[in-house]
């Protein structure tokens, strides 16, 4: 089956008015129908931009400068803005954190959700309202055909993103961006609102990019988790894989640093020192070296290629956890 | 003050020691108006309707609970940054809500607010030094060179740079403007420090160098914690005991360890189970027992117990009485007519 994404040697690119910001600094991945490929990592490591760059909303200054977005078998690279916008809500949609600033205050929910369909279906009226109620009943929304006048103050966070995800549904499209789209909501809130995604990726058989920097989120919801930092993947695994054989000293940073609910914590959290380098001017060599517990000379002289050292298993280290001093032969150059 | 006054009170603090922090049937209303200029009181916000509960000093109570269940006005109350409508806040003896605002204002010498965002609650065209500075200069400590020794002294202990003093907030990552927040808490010497979701706004590498700074200080300084958070795991890594709210009420409280692995309030239980555990082994095959729906208006709460309306294992009885705290184990409470688990019989 081919693949609804697939991206190739991704960078883009920030101008700001002194320095470049290389905020996707050649990031590769893919997503088959009905996957849910979790991309995690902290603010700025470029995860947002990742899904934005596919999306091709990107923010002023931004240019993708080299790579491909190939979208259901097309590279949207090339495209032009208006092409883009008959991609944007039919083929490639997104949901945002905050759903009170990514809905129009000014417009009832029936109209907002109809909006996308007059506009990619040039659909009419009376069929876009019958479409508005059957999406707001898809994302369990009680009594749609009265929310349809409401507005979205009226609603709550949870009740905003279901209209959200109902309205990134509207037009069927075959990939979701998912960006942190519960990190705003209440834990309780937040478990019905993944649910709902998981129901709605099974029975529409749509692909997820799932964004979050939350790695309990991942470990429950993705098929597949690539860990992001300072603008490359670090690893890249199926997600068990991922947990049980992390091998990227970062990922295994990350998760020693998490407060864990079913664990007693006795010891100290592992924290991680330092901070994520600047963009504008990165390491040279491996992005995570300076706040590593493991680095050697080499991890500041030589950036450690991100390859398939295992099957379906890639990680850029020079000192993966778990494998000894010889390390393994990488399978694959990617 | 030995005797407990109301049915809602816990039982005397564990092992006979006095508590520093006792919160005695704290209520908290908001009214809600209409119209700019007349204001009509159109009807009352129950933000905490009854909470009582005691920490004792050097020890860390964590407060989780939704948005809205109330938690960050009981903290708010406890630095008397919000006056109670009824109640009592015992601080070392002291009960604050009976206070006149001057005498609180010396009293704050004691306890302090951490707040979440770092970004907002530095005043952005003032030097480092000067925020540190300030409230000793409010309380009129020391001479100037003093209080400059001092907030070397601060920056020293939340691990900063001196050379920061003569920075602004913008110039700080949020984790290094975290520290500044903590160091400004720090000033006076404090005895209690109300942390309100200290570490929401930073990212997981950051988090933990804040958390367990932290608990250092608290153990070089002696302090006494109050953390509000929604993030259990957080909570739990940090506190002693936990309580959780719920709409303005306490429904449980016990050990960090006792509340995960034996909940005895169903909405306890639905909130642990809510919480995402970062092994895919667990997350996957774990029991979903999180709450339907969503918290109700805290304008017009649930009669009886106010969890009933999203309640699993709701009857009749719940809507007519509301449920008292019972003991459900040493230094364990959970107000619940059908709890998942026998309550034991109170002792004498």
């Amino acid at each position: 089956m081919s693949n609804v994404l697939e991206i190739d040697g991704l960078k883009m690119h920030i101008r700001q008015s002194r320095v470049t910001v290389k905020a996707v600094d050649g990031v590769s991945l893919s997503i088959a129908p009905g996957e849910t490929l979790g991309l995690v990592g902290e603010s700025g490591c470029g995860k947002s931009m990742t899904g934005m760059s596919i999306m091709k909303l990107l923010p002023n200054g931004g240019h993708i400068i080299e790579g491909s977005i190939n979208l259901n078998g097309r590279d949207v690279v090339p495209l032009s803005e208006k092409q883009m916008r008959r991609i944007r809500g039919q083929e490639v949609a997104v949901i945002f954190q905050d759903p009170m600033t990514s809905l129009n205050p000014t417009m009832n929910i029936g109209n907002q959700l109809g909006e996308t369909l007059r506009i990619h279906r040039e659909a009419s009226d009376d069929e876009a309202r019958e479409r508005a109620v059957e999406v707001l009943e898809l994302v369990g929304m009680p009594r749609p055909r009265e929310r349809l006048h409401d507005f979205p103050h009226q609603l709550s966070g949870g009740l905003r993103q279901r209209v959200m995800i109902a309205m990134s549904l509207v037009c069927s499209p075959s990939l979701l961006i998912a960006d942190e789209p519960t990190t705003a909501l209440d834990v309780t809130i937040q478990a019905q609102i993944l649910d709902l995604l998981d129901s709605l990726r099974r029975e529409l058989h749509m692909a997820v990019l799932l964004i979050t920097h939350d790695m309990g989120v991942i470990a429950g919801r993705a098929d597949r988790v690539a860990v992001m930092y300072a603008g490359k993947i670090a690893e890249q695994a199926e997600t068990s894989t991922l947990f049980k054989r992390m091998r990227h000293r970062y990922t295994e940073a990350l998760v020693e640093a998490i407060p864990r609910l079913d664990q007693e914590t006795t010891a100290e959290l592992y924290s991680i020192p330092g901070l994520p380098p600047d963009l504008a001017f990165p390491p040279k060599a491996c992005r995570f070296a300076a706040r590593c517990r493991f680095d050697t000379d080499i991890c500041h002289q030589v950036e450690p290629p991100l390859l398939e050292h295992e099957p379906d298993h890639l990680y850029a280290c020079h000192h993966p956890a778990g494998v000894g001093a010889s390390q393994s032969d990488p399978l694959v150059a990617v | 003050m030995t005797e407990a006054s109301s049915p809602e009170e816990p039982p005397a603090a564990p092992n006979g020691a006095k508590p520093f922090l006792d919160v005695r049937n704290v209520v908290k209303e908001f009214p809600v108006t209409h119209g700019a200029v007349l204001q009509r009181r159109v009807g009352v916000v129950h933000a905490v309707s009854g909470v009582s509960f005691t920490v004792k000093s050097g020890e860390t109570l964590g407060l989780v609970g939704e948005s809205g269940c109330g938690k960050t006005t009981t903290g708010r109350m406890i630095v008397a940054l919000e006056r109670v409508t009824s109640g009592s806040i015992f601080i070392d003896g002291e009960d604050i809500a009976r206070m006149s605002m001057r005498r609180v204002r010396r009293k704050r010498r004691d306890m302090q607010m951490m707040f979440q965002d770092p970004y907002a609650s530095l005043d952005p065209r003032m030097r480092v030094v000067t925020i540190l500075r300030e409230p000793l200069a409010i309380q009129g400590i020391g001479t100037r060179p003093e209080q400059e020794e001092r907030v070397r002294d601060l920056l020293n202990d939340v691990g900063l740079a001196t050379s920061s003093m003569d920075r602004y907030p913008h110039e700080f990552s949020g984790g290094q403007r975290q520290r500044i927040g903590l160091a400004r808490a720090l000033a006076l010497h404090p005895k209690l420090i109300v942390a309100d979701e200290p570490v929401s706004a930073l990212d997981v590498s950051i988090r933990s160098q804040i958390l367990n700074l932290m608990n250092r200080l608290q153990t070089k300084y002696g302090l006494t914690y109050v953390i509000i958070s929604h993030d259990l795991s957080v909570v739990k890594y940090m506190a002693d005991r936990i309580g959780v709210m719920y709409l303005g009420k306490l429904v449980e409280i016990a050990g960090g360890e006792d509340i995960y692995a034996r909940p005895a309030h169903p909405y306890t239980n639905g909130l642990v189970s809510a919480i995402p555990i970062p092994d895919p082994d667990i997350e996957r095959h774990k029991q979903m027992d999180a709450p339907k729906g969503e918290i109700p208006s805290a304008i017009n709460p649930p009669s009886g117990c106010r969890f009933r309306t999203r309640c699993p294992r709701a009857q009749p009885l719940c809507g007519q009485v509301e449920p008292p705290l019972r003991a459900f184990g040493p230094d364990h409470l959970a107000a619940c007519h059908f709890p998942l688990r026998d309550p034991v019989e109170a002792a004498a």
